[in-house]
């Protein structure tokens, strides 16, 4: 099921609001259980299976590192958690990736079964170790109550995309928590937010750069607008997405940590990346960089981290060599702040830095969204010139007149301003507030009675 | 990548717990129904064995029902031109493919597809055999044609509707089958015949 779909806003989500709000405390993470389960199982019955192994297989490891006295025993318990974890997951997410590869490179003929990728089985997944780590190192205890347990993993509001929350940050909440009436309004409000920038401008910024990606000839301006308008429509989708999740958290009387904080308005590289995709930096961050030694060793293991990280979170985003370019792409440029050009940004007036930054970011998002590498060629060489069309044509200045509306406002809802502006107006009149979101309601609606089959771009993942 | 060293350190949550050794720090379960703590380890380590041998299943039931036996396509095609209601249909040629589709199949291993001249039937199939790249592209491709034709016929057209909202996209291996039409349940036998 699809957070922008009429069937999930106007009947599953207030069923099941309701039905969580009037159930007896003790019984709310059955509902939310049976619930997440529903909702996963619309698209994706099959793979039900899988998520509910992944449950057990978490929840007993839990419980046998709670039991096992020996350290080396629990060593063998969690690598022993982990191995499986990843090999479901590689087999699910990577297995068709490797063997094409592998067949590819060696002219082997292995047998391809092109199965169909579970559904946010990267995050699901991701959750699930950060817990056996986590009560491996002592940080939480193991959890005792199945339901409970399986409440965190399947949680229908942030199991398909995210944001990945981690086991310590909603232990308690699990337990016991409750929203009130203005917790449930500003959870709403955060839904219809996300609900807006996912439908109002993702979606009209996707056919932006779907248009100009599709252009047989591009001139240099034309592919820099497809490239924006993309850079735009994944920021506009996925920190809609996590607007969404979080909003609905907090209906439910969970608190989700942000996942994004305005990224394209950080001065360098470094910086975008603490404020983009936060739950899956920090992932990387406290069990892969930090346990490899962070940024405390020597300078040469230090960008090996660097490199390890980020291919790591490469290939995190789909099993694809434009991924792994990707990832590599970000290794180079942080390797290159932190011992080379780290010093000479952050002398740079800050509009300097943050157009650099920017445009480094647009670059990248041309690798990540183009699988087919002549493609992405063709792509990279029209931004400088190289088989365009000329620096600018009818086809961009008509594009650009077209939707010079959707992105200056688009670029207006990059910073802070425009919500702290909205925050300050209807915190003094609140009615306002209502009037707003009720609008903002109804056209998100009417866009979608009439709109095509839009899914995130992030559910691939 | 920013790192905040004292992430990385256990915090101490129970006075008993030593800050040295995970083997200490060890903690009863907790919530509801909790497990009992002297509950051996053993157990736990059975019932895990037991998970995997599911999910050995498991996988190998999902491995089964999504694999397709790499076939000669002249075979399909001739279990599909024997198929209730093709006959009927015209064959179509890259162009016209093209021309339905907005995609184009050139990167396909082969293909086929056939659909009716009158523009009110929304009967056809479309059947393509390629890598995994292709196929999301030509899948993404159906998606657009159905949202299309649904657009079209919505509003007058009630059988059209119903038979493009029954319309039947499925992937195996390395095919993809798009059906719409009176026969596309027949149509999808006579496929799914060929490539189990």
């Amino acid at each position: 099921m699809v957070f922008s779909s009429l069937h999930f806003l106007y009947i599953f989500l207030p069923m099941v609001m309701l039905a969580h709000r009037f159930a007896p405390r003790r019984l709310r993470n059955g509902v939310l259980l049976v619930a997440s389960i529903w909702f996963y199982a619309w698209g994706e019955p099959v793979y039900v299976g899988l998520m509910l192994f992944s449950v057990a297989w978490n929840y007993l490891t839990g419980l046998q590192l709670g039991a096992a006295a020996r350290h080396s025993r629990r060593r063998a318990v969690l690598a022993g958690a982990v191995v499986v974890n990843l090999a479901v997951l590689g087999f699910f997410k990577y297995y068709g990736f490797l063997v094409q590869t592998l067949n590819g490179a060696l002219g082997l003929r292995l047998p391809d079964y092109q199965l169909p990728l579970p559904i946010g089985i990267s995050f699901y997944t991701f959750q699930a170790l950060s817990y056996v780590i986590d009560v491996y190192r002592g940080t939480t205890k193991p959890q005792g109550s199945l339901v409970d347990f399986a409440t965190y993993i399947t949680m229908f509001p942030q199991l398909v995309a995210g944001p990945i929350v981690k086991y310590t940050d909603i232990e308690a909440q699990l337990r016991k928590r409750g929203a009130t009436l203005a917790q449930v309004g500003q959870g709403l409000e955060r839904v219809i937010l996300g609900l807006s920038k996912k439908v109002l401008l993702a979606n009209n910024l996707g056919l932006l750069a779907d248009a100009m990606r599709a252009s047989p000839k591009l001139s240099v301006l034309s592919a820099w607008l497809g490239a924006a308008a993309y850079a735009l429509q994944i920021y506009f989708d996925f920190s809609g997405y996590s607007d969404m999740a979080i909003g609905m958290g907090r209906m439910l009387g969970f608190t989700f940590a942000e996942n994004f904080d305005y990224p394209y308005r950080a001065r360098s590289v470094t910086e975008f990346w603490r404020r983009w995709h936060i739950s899956l930096s920090s992932w990387f961050r406290d069990y892969v960089y930090i346990p490899l030694g962070g940024n405390r060793v020597g300078a040469g293991r230090h960008m090996l981290n660097l490199l390890v990280v980020w291919l790591l979170t490469g290939l995190w985003h789909g099993a694809s060599w434009n991924f792994v370019l990707w990832g590599l792409y970000y290794a180079l440029l942080l390797i290159l702040e932190k011992y080379l050009t780290g010093g000479a940004l952050s002398k740079l007036p800050a509009g300097a830095a943050r157009a650099l930054t920017l445009l480094l970011v647009t670059v990248g998002w041309v690798i990540f969204s183009n699988t087919d590498f002549a493609a992405m060629g063709r792509y990279l060489g029209c931004l400088v010139g190289i088989g365009s069309q000329g620096f600018a044509d009818r086809a961009f200045m008509y594009a650009l007149r077209s939707n010079a509306l959707l992105l200056a406002f688009a670029a207006l809802c990059c910073g802070p301003g425009l919500r702290q502006w909205q925050l300050k107006l209807t915190g003094r009149l609140p009615l306002l507030a209502v009037v707003l979101f009720a609008a903002l309601l109804v056209a998100c609606t009417a866009y979608l009675v009439h709109g095509s089959y839009n899914p995130f771009l992030y559910f691939r993942f | 990548m920013t790192e905040r060293r004292a992430n990385a350190r256990p915090v101490a949550r129970n006075t008993a717990q030593s800050a040295t050794r995970p083997a200490t720090r060890r903690a009863a379960p907790q919530g509801r129904g909790g497990v009992h703590h002297a509950a051996p380890e053993r157990r736990y380590a059975i019932l895990k064995w037991a998970l995997l041998a599911a999910l050995a299943v498991y996988t190998v039931l999902v491995v089964g029902a999504n694999s397709a036996r790499d076939v000669d396509f002249s075979v399909i095609r001739s279990a599909i031109a024997a198929a209730p209601g093709v006959s009927e249909l015209k064959t179509l040629d890259e162009n016209g493919f093209q021309e339905r589709m907005d995609a184009t199949p050139a990167g396909c291993e082969d293909w086929l597809m056939v659909g009716s001249d009158d523009i009110m039937d929304v009967s056809e199939l479309m059947i393509a055999k390629a890598d995994e790249a292709t196929l999301d592209g030509l899948e993404a491709a159906v998606q657009k044609r159905l949202e299309a034709q649904l657009a079209v016929f919505r509003s007058y057209g009630v059988n059209q509707k119903d038979l493009l909202e029954g319309a039947t996209l499925l992937r195996r291996g390395n095919y993809l089958f798009y059906a719409v039409g009176e026969h596309a349940d027949q149509w999808e036998d006579a496929f799914l015949a060929c490539i189990r």
